[in-house]
C-alpha cells in the first residue's frame, strides 16, 4: 500500500519542481524579455499621434 | 651706484613676478590617468558639470556636483551669460573652491556640443580669479570607458566664502567689439557653413558672421574619438588662423559665448596666446543690431 | 523602444519579486511558447490593483490607496467649485475617470516601469528592479510640463538653487508625504507635512541686515515666492477635454485666492469656460473662482531682481498682475487678486 502511495507522491512532486523550474529556468516570459535582440526584432514602433498634448 | 644696483634687483624681481602668477600648477588638459593618481591631493577639487540626475547615477569618487545651469544663465533674451558675480562667487565657494584648489572639470563627451560645457566653465572660473583650471580629456565618458571606479553617494562639500578678483577682461561686451574692429583678430569658431553665412541656429537673428572675422571651427580641435589633437597640431592650426604673434589681441565668438570657450581656453591655456578674450553675447546679440558690421 | 520593456537578467534569482514568476502579478501564461499565447490575459500595469502590492506591503498599500497620486481627488476638488450638483454628478460619470484618473500612478509607476506621457514613454526604470526612487524618470514625466523642467532650468529661466545645490524631488518631498498618512486628502493644500520654506530656512537672525529687514517686514504680507522666485514659470491655457491646451512661459504677482491677502506667485490654470462643452457640462458656477492660483514656483533662487532692489516692486511696480494681461472672458474673479504695490516712505 505504501507503494501505491509513493509513486504518485512523487510523480506530483517532480510535477511541481518541473513547473517551477520552467518558470525560473527562463522558458516563458523572461526568454524573450531579457534577450535584447530578439524584442529588438519583435518591436513594431508606436504611431505617435502628433496632435495630442500640450500645444 | 650701489642704491642703483638694488634698484635693478628688485626691478628684475618684480618683472618676474607676474610670470610667477600666472604660472600654472597643473596642465590645461589633464588625462584620466592623472586625475586617478591625483584624486588624493588635498587641493584638487574635481568639479562635476552634469545635470544632478547624471552625477546621482555614478561620478568619479570624490567629485563635487555643481550642474553647468550654475555657471551660464540667460539674462533677458541671451543664452549662456555670465550671472551677477556674488551669485558666481557663491557657487564657487559652496563647490569648496577657493583660490588655492586646482580644479578639473569633468562633464559629459557623448557629442560635441557637451565638451563645450567644460571650456565654459572653465574661462568662467579664470574670470572669477581661479587660476589652477583643467579639463578632464574625454570628460565623465572617458573615465567610465577607461574602467575606472565610479561612486554613487553624494558628495557634501563644505561651503567657503569665495571672494576672487575678477579678470574682467576675458569677457568682453558688444561696445568693447566695436570698438577693436580692424584691430584685434576676431576669431569665428563656428563651423564653416556658418561662417559662410550659408546656415545660422534658429535663435540667431540673422545668417552671416561679424566683419572681418577670421575661423578656426571647433570640429578641428578633436580626434575623432572626441579626444584633444596634441599641441603641436593644435598648434599650427592656430598659426594658420590667428597668426603665431602671441601677443596679438583674440576676441574668440560664436552664436551665444559658449562655443567659442572651447578655442578661446585653448589658444590661452594650452598654446600660450596672451591676449584671448570672449565676446559673450556673440552673435545673438550682434546681429540684433542691424548697424553692427556682418558680412558676407 | 523595446529597451523599455527589456528584464536585467542579473535580478533572476536575486530580486524577490521576481522569484514569485511573472505570471504571479502579471498573469498571461508564463510557459506559453509563442508571444500571443503569452500575452493572453496578460495585465500591464498590474499595481494598478493596490490589493497585489499589499499582500507583502500592507501598511503602505493602505496609507497609499489613499494618498493623492493614487486617488488624484485634488483635480476633482478644484474644478468641482465651478460645477453645480448635476453638473458634478455628469463630471463624475464621463470625465474624472476617463480623463483625470486616467493619470494617476500605481506603485509601479514609481518603482518599476516610468509613467508614460502622451502614450511614449521610457518603459521599465531599471530593468525591472523595484527601484526605491528615480525623480528624473517618474516625477520629472508626469510633472515635466510645470515644476519639474522649471526646477531644472531646462524651461529656459534660473535653476532652482536647491536644483544645484543637489536636491532632487523626494528630498523635499518625502516618501512619507508621497506614499500620504492614511488620510484621504482632497487636496494638496491640506496635506501638513508638505514642505515649507520654513521647515529649512528661519527668519530673524539673517547676516545680512537688508534680508533681515526685508523679512520682517514682509513678514505674512509676501509669500516667500514673491521675491524668491527666479522669473516665468509655465502657464497652461485652453484646455478642452477633446483636444489640447497651449502654454507659455509668464510671471504674475497678486493675492493668493486661497488666503485674499498675502501677494504671491500666480499661475494661470487652464481651465475655460467650455473646458467640458463635448460632454455637456458648462460650468454653471465657473465665475465661483479665479483662473489663476497660488505657485509654489520651484524657480528660487536667493537674489532675485525683487531681492536687489525695492523699488523693482515699490516703483516699477515689475510683474504684478494687470486687468490687460487677465484672459479674455476669464472668471469674473480675476480681477479681485489684482494688487497694487504701496510707495515706500523714505
Amino acid at each position: 500500500m505504501k507503494k501505491g502511495v509513493f509513486l504518485p507522491a512523487a510523480l506530483i512532486v517532480l510535477l511541481i519542481f518541473t513547473v517551477s523550474g520552467l518558470a525560473a529556468s527562463g522558458k516563458g516570459c523572461i526568454t524573450c524579455h531579457t534577450d535584447g535582440e530578439l524584442l529588438k526584432s519583435l518591436y513594431k514602433p508606436p504611431v505617435i499621434d502628433a496632435g495630442a498634448g500640450e500645444g | 651706484m650701489k642704491k642703483l644696483r638694488i634698484f635693478a634687483l628688485i626691478s628684475i624681481v618684480f618683472l618676474f613676478l607676474p610670470m610667477a602668477a600666472a604660472a600654472r600648477d597643473v596642465a590645461p588638459l589633464v588625462t584620466t590617468d592623472w586625475l586617478q593618481q591625483n584624486l588624493t591631493n588635498p587641493r584638487l577639487v574635481v568639479l562635476d558639470v552634469r545635470k544632478v540626475e547624471e552625477y546621482k547615477a555614478g561620478h568619479i569618487p570624490g567629485a563635487v556636483n555643481m550642474f553647468y545651469g550654475s555657471w551660464a544663465v540667460k539674462r533677458g533674451d541671451l543664452l549662456n551669460e555670465l550671472p551677477a558675480n556674488d551669485d558666481l562667487f557663491d557657487t564657487i565657494g559652496s563647490a569648496g573652491i577657493d583660490g588655492n584648489s586646482i580644479v578639473v572639470i569633468v562633464g559629459k563627451n557623448d557629442s560635441i556640443g557637451d565638451r563645450f560645457d567644460m571650456t565654459r566653465v572653465a574661462w568662467t572660473l579664470k574670470y572669477a580669479g581661479i587660476d589652477n583650471v583643467a579639463i578632464l580629456d574625454g570628460g565623465q565618458n572617458k573615465w567610465v570607458k577607461d574602467g575606472k571606479a565610479v561612486a554613487t553617494e553624494a558628495v557634501r562639500v563644505k561651503a567657503k566664502a569665495y571672494r576672487g578678483k575678477i579678470n574682467r577682461g576675458l569677457f568682453v561686451t558688444k561696445d568693447y567689439v566695436t570698438s577693436r574692429l580692424g584691430k584685434a583678430v576676431l576669431l569665428d569658431v563656428r563651423a564653416p557653413a556658418y561662417f559662410a553665412g550659408k546656415e545660422k541656429l534658429p535663435f540667431v537673428p540673422k545668417t552671416g558672421r561679424i566683419k572681418g572675422a577670421v575661423n578656426l571651427p571647433v570640429g578641428q580641435l578633436y580626434t575623432p574619438e572626441g579626444l584633444y589633437k596634441d599641441k603641436a597640431a593644435l598648434a599650427a592650426l592656430a598659426t594658420a588662423a590667428v597668426g603665431a604673434d602671441k601677443t596679438k589681441e583674440i576676441i574668440a565668438y560664436c552664436d551665444t559665448g559658449k562655443t567659442c570657450t572651447s578655442w578661446a581656453f585653448v589658444l590661452a591655456d594650452l598654446l600660450g596666446y596672451q591676449d584671448v578674450k570672449v565676446y559673450d553675447g556673440s552673435t545673438m546679440e550682434w546681429f540684433k543690431d542691424p548697424n553692427a558690421p556682418s558680412e558676407p | 523602444m523595446y529597451l523599455g520593456y527589456l528584464i536585467d537578467k542579473r535580478l533572476i534569482g536575486k530580486d524577490i519579486h521576481l522569484a514569485m514568476g511573472c505570471a504571479s502579478c502579471h498573469k498571461g501564461n508564463d510557459v506559453a511558447a509563442t508571444r500571443e499565447e503569452a500575452h493572453k490575459g496578460l495585465v500591464k500595469r498590474p499595481s494598478d490593483n493596490i490589493a497585489l502590492c499589499a499582500r507583502c506591503h500592507g501598511k503602505i498599500a493602505d496609507k497609499y490607496s489613499k494618498s493623492l497620486h493614487y486617488t488624484t481627488y485634488g483635480q476633482r476638488h478644484g474644478i468641482m467649485k465651478r460645477l453645480g450638483a448635476e453638473e458634478l454628478k455628469r463630471f463624475d460619470d464621463k470625465v474624472f475617470e476617463q480623463s483625470c484618473r486616467s493619470c494617476h500612478a500605481s506603485c509601479g509607476s514609481c518603482h518599476v516601469k516610468a509613467p508614460p506621457v502622451g502614450g511614449i514613454g521610457i518603459g521599465l526604470i531599471k530593468g525591472h528592479k523595484f527601484i526605491r526612487k528615480d525623480e528624473g524618470k517618474t516625477c520629472a514625466f508626469c510633472h515635466g510640463g510645470r515644476v519639474y523642467t522649471e526646477y531644472t532650468g531646462e524651461y529656459g529661466g534660473r535653476a532652482d538653487v536647491h536644483y544645484q545645490k543637489g536636491k532632487m524631488c523626494i528630498d523635499c518631498h518625502s516618501k512619507e508625504e508621497m506614499h500620504g498618512d492614511g488620510t484621504r486628502y482632497l487636496s494638496k493644500n491640506d496635506v501638513k507635512t508638505r514642505p515649507a520654506c520654513k521647515n529649512c530656512h528661519k527668519t530673524g537672525r539673517e547676516t545680512k541686515l537688508t534680508a533681515r529687514l526685508s523679512h520682517r517686514n514682509h513678514e505674512g504680507k509676501v509669500s516667500c515666492y514673491g521675491c524668491h522666485s527666479g522669473g516665468e514659470y509655465r502657464n497652461c491655457r485652453d484646455c478642452h477635454v477633446e483636444s489640447h491646451s497651449q502654454a507659455q512661459p509668464g510671471f504674475a504677482l497678486g493675492l493668493n485666492p486661497r488666503d485674499g491677502k498675502t501677494l504671491t506667485t500666480l499661475r494661470l490654470i487652464p481651465t475655460a469656460r467650455d473646458t467640458f462643452k463635448a460632454v455637456g457640462i458648462k460650468m454653471e458656477r465657473y465665475d465661483a473662482v479665479p483662473n489663476y492660483w497660488d505657485t509654489p514656483a520651484h524657480n528660487i533662487r536667493k537674489r532675485t531682481p525683487r531681492t536687489r532692489s525695492c523699488d523693482a516692486c515699490h516703483v516699477e511696480g515689475k510683474g504684478f498682475l494687470t486687468k490687460e494681461q487677465l484672459i479674455k472672458n476669464g472668471s469674473k474673479m480675476n480681477d479681485k487678486l489684482i494688487v497694487k504695490p504701496k510707495p515706500l516712505n523714505r
